[in-house]
Parts: structure tokens; sequence; C-alpha cells
């Protein structure tokens, strides 16, 4: 079971006039089947937060981990832009990020790709597929590497609304059949409501303000008049937080 | 063609021969050929009209040209340039890689060898040709120095500037895919690297050969710079045309035999020629 622990994080930038504070004082923790977004207005540091935590960006203080029964834990990533490598195939992008490159993981590649519904395009060249379905093949490398623990950034953000909707419920499967701890950052609240058990809201300024349970049975239909009411419920606290810019 | 889709020459079929032909000469491709036709009618109607010494008739440089291939003067003299063009770019290719890549990943490399590369792009090869024939005098050895130095400012630049180019947010994705370096440089920072690769190869070759070829004029005694010089001591001014002329067509079978098909094959993942690739096995047919 992987647990994500966040404490009392902080990351300032070296802007060229001043100094630019990411993420103030964060702490949080997250274990096992649970799907966490991370929801506030652009600039909030929410992108930060995922890059400290995948180890890209260093913290300037605190304390950031992710474990798996006590040793480090293995994750996966998926950015806001699908970042394949647009000169090798569809197959070799999902293999630069495994670990060995036996049949077992060939397989499991393969696997992962039909489960996104790319079975038939291996051999493609990232470039010859729309931006949906790279986007696809970013999530189906993600969880290829069978992750403990899964950082998405706005995943969804780039896609056209029927798109990501159709990848919302793929998402969705995939969560419950693998029971990974994800944490999503999304400035969308609906898709928020919608996928998380739990949503953390972040500030402007890198604070983190408001931590909600989202106690809703799956699979929720974005539609239906509990989700929308949840949706407009978290939609007031960012009215109360004053999050709201006017 | 005989390669378009059925349906596309069955409408094409439809049209008098005339609205064919016409639309044939008039297509993009056909320029290639039609413009360079039309350069030549155009010589043939003016040459007449110039004293022959100023402007040589088509015919004449026609018949130097059989003549300096038949002598084997302008294989000789092309084969002998080609190995100086070779090991001078060699040795700018290993030495100006390697210095770019350092001026891309260290700040000081950059601020030292800067100047140096803005000013080896400018510097007049005429200078550098008249210091070997001082240096070196006719042993040949001149020709490769200027080459080398021609050539190696393009390859510093183009090296330094895609190493600069590698895109960040792929580096940071390997990072978080703990990828090890080795694959990273394999399939992440080489491929990134080519275009600026073919870059170097283009203008640093491009520029070398300028070079090689004003070197040859001073410090050589073979080589296609010191034919064309040997031909315009001569007077023979038919014969200078008829060397240009190989320096055009050899520029030419360069850029599509080589260049072309090799950026082709290593640019086959650019969505253009990914469609290109793909739709080869019809048209192929």
């Amino acid at each position: 079971m992987a647990t994500v622990t966040v404490e009392n994080l902080r990351k300032v930038f070296d802007g060229q006039e001043r100094k630019v504070v990411a993420l103030d004082d964060v702490s949080f923790a997250a274990s096992g089947h649970t799907f966490v977004s991370i929801v506030g207005p652009s600039g909030c540091g929410k992108s930060t937060l995922l890059n400290i935590l995948a180890g890209v960006e260093t913290p300037s203080a605190g304390r950031v981990e992710i474990t798996e029964n006590g040793s480090r834990a293995r994750v996966g990533y998926v950015f806001q832009a699908p970042r394949l490598l647009p000169w090798r195939s569809v197959m070799d992008n999902m293999l630069f990020v495994q670990g060995d490159h036996s049949q077992e993981t060939v397989d499991r590649a393969a696997r992962y790709l039909d489960m996104v519904g790319l079975g038939e395009h291996h051999k493609a060249w990232p470039g010859q597929l729309s931006g949906g379905m790279q986007q696809r093949v970013g999530i189906a490398r993600a969880f290829s590497i069978e992750p403990d623990a899964l950082l998405m950034d706005e995943p969804f953000s780039h896609l056209d609304a029927i798109t990501a909707r159709g990848l919302r419920r793929e998402l969705y499967a995939m969560w419950q059949e693998t029971k990974k701890t994800v944490l999503f950052v999304t400035h969308d609240v609906g898709e928020a409501v919608e996928l998380s058990n739990r949503i953390v809201i972040l500030a402007k300024g890198g604070k983190l303000r408001q931590d909600v349970q989202v106690d809703l049975p799956y699979p929720r239909d974005p539609a239906d008049d509990k989700v929308a009411l949840m949706k407009a419920d978290v939609l007031r606290q960012f009215e109360e937080l004053d999050l709201i810019a006017t | 063609m005989q390669t378009t889709a059925p349906s596309a020459s069955a409408t094409k079929a439809g049209l008098p021969l005339g609205t064919r032909l016409l639309r044939a000469v008039r297509s993009p491709r056909a320029a290639r050929i039609t413009f360079p036709i039309a350069v030549l009618l155009a010589w043939q109607l003016i040459a007449p009209l110039i004293p022959s010494r100023i402007l040589p008739m088509p015919a004449e440089v026609a018949e130097e040209m059989w003549n300096l291939l038949r002598d084997g003067v302008i294989v000789e003299a092309f084969s002998v340039s080609l190995l100086r063009l070779a090991v001078g770019f060699a040795f700018a290719l290993v030495v100006g890689t390697v210095l770019g890549i350092a001026m891309g990943v260290f700040p000081r490399v950059e601020a030292m060898l800067h100047d140096f590369v803005v000013v080896g792009l400018a510097f007049p090869y005429l200078i550098w040709g008249l210091l070997v024939a001082m240096w070196f005098g006719f042993d040949g050895k001149g020709p490769i120095i200027v080459v080398f130095i021609a050539a190696l400012p393009y390859v510093m630049l183009n090296s330094a500037e895609g190493v600069r180019n590698v895109p960040k947010e792929l580096r940071d994705m390997a990072s978080a895919y703990g990828v090890p370096r080795g694959r990273v440089m394999r399939n992440l920072v080489l491929p990134s690297l080519s275009p600026f690769f073919f870059a170097s190869l283009r203008y640093g070759l491009a520029n070398g050969w300028k070079g090689l070829v004003l070197a040859e004029v001073f410090s050589a005694t073979s080589g296609a710079g010191y034919t064309i010089e040997s031909l315009a001591d001569y007077g023979n001014f038919a014969g200078v045309i008829a060397v240009s002329f190989y320096f055009a067509i050899f520029s030419i079978i360069v850029e599509r035999l080589v260049f072309g098909r090799l950026s082709t094959r290593v640019f086959r993942w650019r969505p253009s020629i990914a469609a290109e690739v793909t739709e080869m096995p019809e048209t192929a047919q």
C-alpha cells in the first residue's frame, strides 16, 4: 500500500526580480486506494507539488515521501501534455520508462495499450496520432510500470470535452482495477468531484486551505444531482476562501 | 504519372491532352525542370548578341564539359578535392561537435568560444587561402586546413544549439520515471540533436567546399579549384563555365542523393514525412 507524505513543504523560486513562493508550509498525507484531487487557481503551485513528489524538483524546505511498505515507491506520472518521444514509436515510448525490456515487460506494455484502446497502434509515431490518443499513450505509460502511486497533472485539460469525458471514465475504471493511490491536479472542480474521494484546495501563494471528503458512491455521473450539488458546495468553499478573482 | 490512384487518373483522363500537359508543366514539381530549361533557352537567345569572350554559347560550354569528362580531367580534379574535403571535414566534425557540445553545456566555454565562432563564420576564406599558401606552399595540406577552418564554426554553432534544444519537458519526464542515463542519451538527447547535426553536415560541408576550392587556387597543383584557375589562366572562358556547371551538378547530386534521402530516413517520424512513408506501399505498386 502506497503512502504519500507531505510535511511542511515549502518551495521558493528565485525569479529575476523577486522570489516567488510556489508552496508555503503544505502538509497532507494520503494512502491506499485513494483518489486525491488537488484543486486551485493557476499559479497556486499545484504542478510544482507534483514535480517535487516526482523528484524532478527539490523542495526549499520540508519533506516529501512516497513509500510502499516502508521502501521507496514506484511512481507513474501523467503530464498535462503527452510528453512522448516524437522519434520513437508508441511501443518504444512505453518501453523507454520500463526497468527492463524482457518479453514479460513488452507483453505488459502491450496489455496497457490495449486497455486504452491503442492495441493497433504499437508501431505508429506519436505525430500520427490525435491529441487524445497521444494522451492515452501517456496514461498507459504511467500504468504500465505498475506504479504504487500515480501523479497526474491536469491530464485532460488540453483535450476537447468529449474526449476528456471518455478518458475520465477509462481512468476511473483503471483506478478501480489497479487500486493505486492517485494524486490528481486539476483546476476543474467538476472533474475533481466526479473522480476523487478527497479534494485538497490550494490557494494562490501555495497555501493549503481546505481538505474536503467526497463521500459519494462510484461511478459518478457528472449530471447526477448529488454530484452537481457537491460541485456547487466545493465552489462555494472557493468563494468563502476568497479564491475567486473578481 | 503511373503512380496516381485509379480514381484520380480516371478524372484526369477525362480532360483533353492539352489541358493535362499544361497542368503538368505548371505543377510546382515540374518547375524544377522547366525553369532551368527556360534559363538555358534565354542564354541561347541572348548569347549571340554578346561577344563570346564575355558570354560563350551553350554549345561551346557543352563541348568543353564533354572534353573535360572525356579526358578524365574533371573526375580526377573532383576526386582529389573530395578526398581533401572528406579529411578536413572529418576533423572539423569531431572537434566541432566536442567543442560545440561543451559550449552548449558549460556557460564558461560558451563565453570563451562565442566570439571565435562569430568571427569564424564571417572571416573571408581568401585570407585563410593566402595564409596556408604561405605556410604550406603547394603540397596540398593547405586546402585541407582551410576546409577544417571553414567548416568548424558551423559545426560548433549547430552542436551548441542542439544541446540547448533538448526539450526540458522530455528530460523531466525521463527523470520522473528514473530512466537510466545511457537510455536517455540514446533515445532522447541524440535524436533531438539530429536536426542540428544535419545542419552541421549541410552547412559545414558546403562552406568547407567553398573554402577548399579557393585554397586550391592558391596552394595546390591539383583539384577542382586548381583546374578552374588554370582554365582561367589560359583564357578558356567556356572551360571555366563548364567546370562551374560541374560544380552546380555536383551540389544538386549531393543534395538529392545524400541529404534528401538521409533526412527522409532520419526524420521519418515527422508528421508530414510519416504520412509519405505510410503512403509509400500504395504508390510503389
